[in-house]
């Protein structure tokens, strides 16, 4: 069969690599240098990034040098330290707890349940909608009703009660039990994107090339809604580091000998914090509020490289 | 030899409605039809939107889900999945489809698109498939840079072309053009169609080429079907449907092709609405009570038409009784 593809062409094997060499010259950049490329024309983005990733760093490493329990210890000489004294960068709490050590360690373990909560639950969200959204019939209907019965479930009730349940609990269980319930956004999401897509003839023309069910929705339907999936993934980082402190603020979080930006921001509980202890709430609202940010800004830098016809960066 | 000889195919797609969502109702698409496609000739399809060619031609590579009747290739019925899977029978039919945009992969680099049907029928080693695909782009007369590059940097011709080496690069025994040119401007639908001609030349492909573009099909197929409403109304070869048309709707049909000359627009117009004028008068005797059309009658070994056999030999005679006087 080789031979009658060599009748017709004068191509042989001995042009292949000057042939191939020829249209590596011309290849299209690769992915990773086209989000290089929109990261430099987005001057604002590049500071996010460089923001998220020293900070992210920043608090891992540093982490590692404190020691937790010592430090939560009670110290009443330091009773509410304004900023400054007694070596304290950002001042004391209540119990003359560093604000500046529990603020390293309380990011470390919000940002690592984020990580862990977005990275399970999505996953898991992208798989059920691709699966659900391409099979379609049956496979489908049967999908959608255990996403409709998840649903139901009162989130923040049903998260509260496991809580209390679970004896021994900690950050890897309580990132485990939101992951329960935070895949379904997403699932649904995704859903209906791959329902259209499903639809185009590449897919068609994937099945007529025969490849399997499989790699069609893995390696053709995903890549193709990229873009929203990024999208999607950046946000919900960004709000899973809302949940856990939210929950935190209300007590029902992270134990409370385990300090994390909710339990700081919890300290704005007390109307005394607020107007004269500020030191003691106010950097973790910061935080909050600039990670936010910059992970949506980079989220959109990175949405804008997945679709060729928003690019700002170099021309390709 | 016939390459492929399709029976009686029905594909009726389901309503769905009411509380249970059962199926109340049926969307006739294809309604019983039967016709072979020999090896190495070009069989058109021909009939206006919705008719169920494009539904015919999905059915043929095994896209669609069959209702009832059989595709037999080398005396297997390849409706069931299983003996398509046996047969490894797409590497030996593929399709070319209308859309060169959406049916190729936005995301996939050209070399990967080419190279997919190859890596799931024919395993070779990276260097071969490299070469293969090389080879390809040269027989479709696109340059070997193309090969790192994304569909939506070509122009529609050039896409329609990478479809093509796509459609031909194992080596297939048919393949289903569904439409390929009618998204291109008229110049470069006549390049991709010689090109297609060419290949079959050279590779001895059968086409089932399924068109509304009555010039296109003359210029592609020896053997036409045309198609309403899901069943078919006439079959016969170029010169039977072209020069010799029975069937209303096949003479209503060629009324439509637009006429370059524009010194007897008039006349043109007329013979267009006589025609239009004896396909309203006269459609009770054309369909059944159902609007649907008749059963097919051979009217000569080569030459069949959807009507009563009376209404058809009668037809028959008068047409042969024109042609002598002319």
């Amino acid at each position: 069969m080789a031979e009658n593809f060599n009748q017709h062409s004068d191509i042989s094997a001995a042009d292949l690599t000057r042939l191939s060499q020829e249209a590596k010259a011309e290849a299209t950049p690769s992915t990773a240098r086209i989000i290089w490329d929109e990261f430099k024309a987005d001057k604002p983005a590049l500071v996010a990034l460089v923001v998220v990733v020293g900070f992210i760093a920043f608090v891992m490493i540093a982490s590692l040098f404190i020691d937790t329990p010592k430090m939560m210890e009670t110290n009443i000489m330091n009773y509410f330290d304004r900023p400054g004294t007694n070596g304290l960068w950002l001042g004391a709490d209540s119990g003359g707890r560093s604000v500046a050590q529990q603020l390293i360690v309380g990011s470390r373990n919000s940002i690592g349940i984020a990580i862990g909560l977005t990275v399970i639950s999505s996953t898991f969200g992208i798989c059920w909608g691709l699966i659900s959204g391409y099979y379609n019939g049956y496979v489908d209907w049967g999908m959608q009703r255990v996403y409709d019965f998840m649903m139901m479930l009162p989130m923040t009730m049903m998260i509260i009660v496991l809580v209390t349940i679970i004896p021994h609990y900690n950050a890897i269980t309580l990132t485990l039990i939101f992951s329960i319930f935070y895949w379904e956004g997403t699932s649904r999401l995704i859903r209906s994107r791959t329902l259209a897509e499903s639809e185009k003839d590449y897919v068609a023309a994937s099945k007529t090339s025969g490849t399997s069910n499989l790699k069609i929705i893995f390696r053709e339907i995903m890549p193709n809604i990229s873009s929203l999936i990024i999208v999607d993934t950046t946000l919900s980082f960004a709000e899973n580091i809302g949940v856990e402190t939210g929950l935190s603020y209300l007590g029902f979080g992270l134990p409370t000998q385990t300090p994390s930006l909710g339990t700081m921001i919890a300290n704005a509980n007390d109307p005394n914090n607020i107007t004269q202890y500020w030191w003691t709430w106010l950097p973790a609202a910061l935080e909050i509020i600039i990670l936010c940010l910059s992970i949506s800004y980079i989220g959109q830098v990175i949405r804008r490289a997945a679709d060729s016809s928003q690019r700002q960066g170099a021309a390709d | 030899m016939n390459i492929i000889e399709i029976k009686n195919l029905k594909v009726h797609y389901p309503i769905r409605s009411g509380f249970w969502n059962r199926i109340t109702d049926e969307v006739p698409a294809v309604d019983g039809i039967s016709f072979n496609i020999r090896a190495g000739e070009t069989y058109g399809l021909v009939g206006e939107s919705g008719s169920g060619k494009s539904t015919t031609g999905k059915s043929v590579v095994g896209l669609e889900k069959v209702t009832s009747g059989s595709i037999l290739y080398k005396g297997k019925d390849i409706t069931k999945k299983e003996n398509r899977r046996r047969l490894d029978y797409n590497r030996d039919v593929q399709m070319i489809f209308q859309d060169s945009l959406s049916s190729l992969n936005p995301r996939k680099r050209i070399e990967d698109i080419i190279a997919e049907p190859l890596r799931n029928f024919e395993h070779l080693s990276k260097e071969d498939e490299k070469l293969r695909v090389l080879q390809l782009l040269d027989i479709v007369g696109l340059d070997a840079d193309a090969l790192y590059k994304y569909p939506h940097q070509f122009s529609g011709g050039q896409r329609q072309r990478i479809g093509v080496a796509r459609a031909v690069a194992t080596h297939p025994k048919l393949i289903v053009a569904d439409e390929p040119v009618s998204a291109l401007d008229l110049s470069v639908q006549a390049q991709v169609l010689n090109f297609m001609k060419r290949i079959q030349r050279d590779f001895g492909i059968s086409y089932l080429f399924i068109s509304h573009d009555l010039g296109v099909v003359r210029h592609m197929c020896q053997n036409i079907a045309i198609m309403n409403r899901g069943r078919l109304v006439e079959i016969g070869t170029r010169d039977d449907i072209y020069n010799h048309p029975l069937h209303i709707y096949t003479k209503r049909l060629l009324a439509a092709i637009p006429e370059t000359n524009v010194d007897q627009r008039a006349a043109h117009r007329a013979s267009r609405l006589a025609v239009e004028q004896v396909y309203q008068d006269e459609q009770a005797t054309y369909y059944d009570h159902d609007g649907k059309a008749f059963p097919l009658v051979a009217v000569s070994p080569t030459h069949s038409v959807a009507l009563p056999e009376k209404l058809a030999q009668q037809l028959a005679q008068a047409e042969t009784k024109r042609e002598a006087q002319a």
